[in-house]
């Protein structure tokens, strides 16, 4: 039988705040064991937390980014659960007056290649800590905690049940990710956990009207195993119910290798996480000014992007979508155009040469060997004729392998074209002088053997003129022979 | 020289007039503590070196009121090097790698601390007696405004209520130990940001004027008739002295045992729960997964009462109970701080006698002295001392 | 209160009782509860607004990091291994 399923979204994202969330110890990435800790970080007896108020800041943003209403007095609680990587034995959370509310995500994706759109709703998005790390050390039979990560700000957002589909998940978390980069509130490196996705999906017969038993698919670090793990799950579950069997409420985990998702089922934590409110915490209140502030902080964002790509510079959509799903990339394009602004010959640049190279992993958007003004001075360079168009892919490719400056290259390659008056009427006459026989019919009126002496000069003259100036100067020679 | 019966400015006089040498008095101080039996931990080698340098102060003549003076902590205050273990096993080997706000203030101003005295698991009755020594050695007690002194470094037991206080021979000295431990901190976000005013400025005054009002539910309901005598004979002094002594109901009163017993014992659960035996504390020899050495050190680190009130937390905070307990109790506490704010609208002080519980739910101010107990309004600790300083001058004329 | 329910929140607090104990604290807490009970029926509602106590953003910590503590006085206390604290094997 057909189901329909029914999806919702939690994405926990951290924060890019320089310090923790209520310590000043430094939220960086990886680091030896321990040594981003102090006492509080291990909760010893007598620490409080102090909270860092970017970590605040950041949170709103996300939520003016999301189209979220902001609540103006917001509660910290404490959700109480033992496991090793969470030292206080309580991770400080928000249960009922989260920092953001009631937000919208408009996604658009393809299914069956037939394009279509969507809006998602945002439940909320409340501000949490991250867990430490726990090492397993097989050779001992121990694990080793790290609290290094401890305590880094995160937020989590929380969808309302209106994903349908691994697509509209898929497209769903790429425009999350899109936007929370461009607000500049986490940097979505999903690879090295600072994005990361628990799924919550059920599934229904078209006709029912309640919904179904769900079932909870934690920490998902990839989009694509988010698209494998709901398709596998809703497979799982459809087998169930066309067996008759029933759907067990339950957290379940993916199994990349596999494509299969696994019961995490565990009797030492039981359900029940007594959340409330933490007396060592004061409640953040906000005034208008405070958050006209914040939301005058929010950059630019994707669509707004987008549209102007299009509509103001006469990209293609094919052309503006490349560019803006990568914030580097924009804003690297953005650079360009400070430059030079030509944005249609930037654009051919980066979406042709820097493209080509970057999906053959030639090079690297995160640490390019040349700046954005050296590519705008290579497009500006090509569009006047500077040099060859031929010539300016090479001397891409100079960049691309060593970097440096395009002028520099093109000269001591010897690639500019100085359009030398006296050396082209110098090959031109020459050129006339051995061709009689050709002169003679274009002057005669035939004039095919126009591109014949054209050929003939420009193979002399390549690198010296450009082709608009050796076929002007040949005219007017041809005409007035 | 009988330490015990010297007031804090008796000892700063003798010493700024060099009667007696810092370290000397620490000595003296350091025998009594070994004798006392209250002390879990005698610091004489740190007491001693600090009562050197205290010394060196004195001399220079740059004394603070508290140069060279002993103060001992209770042993729930954590202190840099020094073993903290408060009154629980699990913590009996605990040296904590860093120093509670008011330990560091103390050292700043060069008092010397003695020693960390014996206080229940975890002063688990702590919020209603700054330390269990002070009852059977007739010490009074100051326990400011909640929000007063920053709680770093104090072993949080229930941390809504957790309040470091002070405890002397006298009011008098107890506002000059606040003095020196009160203010801001930034580490403490509940610590409140107003200035901090000279405690003890109200010392010495009459009670001539002032409105206090003697709590109807007390009288009416308190079990030990002693104490209620002794609070209505308290009222007809301050009556006979100038005082206004007025009857009052706080009718929330009644509930405030339940709602203290429920919100404590919830925070408490929550706070006990990082006692797991792995970053510090007692670690089970017991093999086996973690759930299991968890269970197997907490099981043998904590006593049967601080695990009741563990269980009693956790009953009050869970899925089934905690609209019906936690957060009545959470109610209660908020309506019966609306009705003391009404009172302290009308009066400068409240008479009491006994445990003070619904003084500490509302985090009031309170003081207690030759068998009665005054609270104030929030942040009027001045009043308070003030009026228990008189008292004790009444009671040894 | 009874002792499956005493059971049921040893297993919250993580926390081992002997039979013996569980009967104690059973009755313990039984009285304990009856007594509690009086704040059950009370027509009050918690309004988180009225334990605001006014902090605003301008109140939050700076976001500018500082030296942590030296990691083997953060271990001082622990059973430590390759700079971390040592846990039983945790199976996921």
């Amino acid at each position: 039988m057909n189901y329909v399923p029914v999806i919702g979204l939690e994405i926990h994202a951290e924060l890019l705040t320089k310090s923790k969330l209520f310590c000043s110890c430094a939220a960086e990435f990886g680091g030896e064991r321990n040594s981003r800790c102090c006492p509080g970080c291990a909760a010893m007896p007598g620490t409080l937390p102090v909270m860092n108020r970017a970590a605040v800041e950041y949170a709103v943003l996300a939520g003016f980014a999301l189209d979220c209403s902001i609540n103006k007095f917001s509660v910290f609680d404490r959700k109480n659960y033992f496991y090793p990587d969470l030292p206080k034995a309580y991770q400080n959370s928000q249960l009922a007056l989260p920092l953001c509310i009631n937000g919208l995500v408009a996604i658009e994706y393809e299914s069956d290649g037939v394009k279509k759109s969507k809006d998602i709703r945002i439940n909320r998005i409340h501000l949490e800590e991250d867990a430490g790390k726990l090492i397993h050390d097989d050779l001992n039979g121990v694990s080793l905690a790290d609290y290094n990560r401890g305590a880094i700000p995160l937020i989590e957002i929380v969808t309302e049940p209106d994903i349908g589909s691994a697509e509209e998940a898929k497209a769903f978390v790429e425009k999350i990710i899109l936007t929370l980069q461009y607000a500049g509130v986490c940097d979505c490196k999903m690879e090295q956990g600072s994005l990361r996705c628990d799924v919550n999906i059920s599934i229904m017969k078209p006709t029912d009207t309640k919904l179904g038993t769900r079932a909870e698919i934690k920490n998902l670090n990839s989009i694509k195993s988010i698209g494998r793990a709901i398709e596998h799950e809703i497979y799982r579950q459809s087998k169930l119910l066309d067996a008759g069997k029933r759907v067990v409420q339950e957290t379940r985990r993916f199994d990349d290798n596999k494509g299969e998702t696994k019961s995490m089922r565990s009797k030492e934590n039981l359900d029940d996480y007594r959340y409330f409110p933490d007396p060592d915490i004061l409640q953040v209140n906000f005034t208008d000014e405070d958050l006209a502030e914040i939301k005058s902080r929010l950059p630019e964002m994707p669509y707004a992007r987008l549209d102007r790509y299009i509509n103001k510079f006469g990209l293609s959509e094919v052309e503006a979508k490349i560019i803006v799903n990568q914030k580097r990339l924009s804003d690297f394009y953005e650079d360009a155009l400070r430059a030079y602004h030509n944005p249609k010959s930037v654009c051919n640049f980066i979406t042709g040469e820097l493209m080509r190279r970057i999906n053959l992993g030639e090079i690297n958007l995160e640490k390019l060997p040349f700046t954005a003004s050296a590519l705008a001075k290579l497009a500006e360079m090509a569009d006047n004729e500077a040099v060859s168009k031929n010539d300016a892919k090479a001397i891409f490719r100079i960049m691309s392998d060593e970097g440096g400056a395009p002028e520099e290259i093109a000269k001591a390659k010897g690639l500019l074209i100085t359009n030398d008056t006296g050396k082209v009427a110098e090959v031109i006459e020459r050129v006339i002088a051995d061709n009689e026989k050709a002169v003679l019919q274009y002057q005669g009126g035939d004039m095919k053997v126009f591109g014949f002496l054209m050929g003939q000069c420009s193979k002399e003259l390549k690198g010296v003129c450009t082709p608009k100036v050796i076929k002007e100067e040949l005219e007017k020679k041809l005409k007035g022979a | 020289m009988d330490i015990g019966k010297l007031t804090l400015r008796a000892m700063r006089g003798m010493l700024d007039r060099k009667e007696i040498s810092a370290p000397e008095l620490t000595s003296e101080y350091i025998k009594e503590a070994k004798a006392s039996g209250h002390f879990v931990t005698v610091c004489a080698d740190e007491a001693k070196a600090a009562a050197d340098r205290a010394q060196k102060i004195i001399n220079a003549g740059r004394a603070t009121p508290l140069c060279g003076i002993p103060v001992a902590l209770t042993d729930n205050i954590c202190t840099e090097g020094i073993r903290t273990a408060c009154g629980s096993k699990t913590l009996e080997n605990f040296t904590p790698p860093y120093s509670a706000h008011v330990a560091d203030r103390l050292n700043s101003e060069n008092a010397v601390i003695t020693g960390k005295t014996a206080i229940e698991e975890f002063g688990m009755h702590g919020s209603a007696h700054v330390s269990v020594f002070t009852a059977d050695c007739g010490a009074v007690t100051l326990r400011p405004t909640y929000g007063r002194v920053s709680r770093f470094g104090l072993a949080a037991f229930a941390s809504s209520f957790d309040q470091i206080g002070t405890v002397a021979g006298n009011a008098h000295d107890c506002g000059l130990l606040l003095n020196s431990i009160a203010g801001f901190d930034p580490q403490d976000v509940t610590t409140n940001k107003k200035s901090t005013p000279d405690f003890t400025a109200k010392a010495g005054q009459t009670a001539k004027g002032l409105k206090i009002a003697l709590p109807k539910e007390f009288l009416e309901d308190c079990p030990d008739k002693g104490l209620i005598n002794a609070v209505k004979e308290a009222a007809e002094w301050f009556t006979a002295q100038g005082a206004e002594v007025e009857e009052y109901s706080l009718p929330t009163v009644k509930y405030a045992y339940a709602a203290h017993r429920i919100i404590s014992s919830a925070e408490a659960s929550s706070n006990m729960a990082r006692y797991d035996g792995i970053k510090f504390g007692h670690r089970s020899k017991e093999d086996g997964s973690f759930a299991e050495l968890v269970r197997a050190s907490r099981a043998e680190g904590f006593g049967f009462e601080l695990k009741k009130r563990i269980l009693l937390g956790n009953f009050a905070l869970s899925n089934n109970n905690i609209q019906d307990y936690f957060f009545k109790a959470m109610a209660v506490r908020q309506k019966l701080r609306e009705e003391y704010t009404a009172l302290f609208e009308r009066f400068n002080l409240i008479l009491c006698g006994g445990c003070n519980i619904p003084s500490i739910l509302a985090g009031l101010p309170v003081i207690s002295t030759s068998g009665i107990s005054v609270t104030g309004n929030y942040w009027d600790e001045e009043t308070i001392i003030q009026a228990a300083d008189f008292f004790e001058r009444g009671q040894e004329s | 209160m009874d002792v499956n329910t005493v059971k049921e929140l040893a297993a919250l607090s993580f926390l081992n009782f002997t039979q013996e104990e569980s009967e104690k604290a059973a009755a313990d807490l039984s009285a304990e509860v009856e007594e509690l009970k009086i704040v059950k029926d009370l027509v009050l509602e918690y309004a988180p607004l009225k334990d605001n106590r006014g902090a605003y953003l301008k109140d939050l910590r700076e976001d500018i990091p500082a030296p942590s503590m030296p990691v083997e006085r953060l271990l001082q206390n622990a059973v430590n291994s390759e700079n971390s604290f040592v846990v039983p094997k945790v199976v996921e």
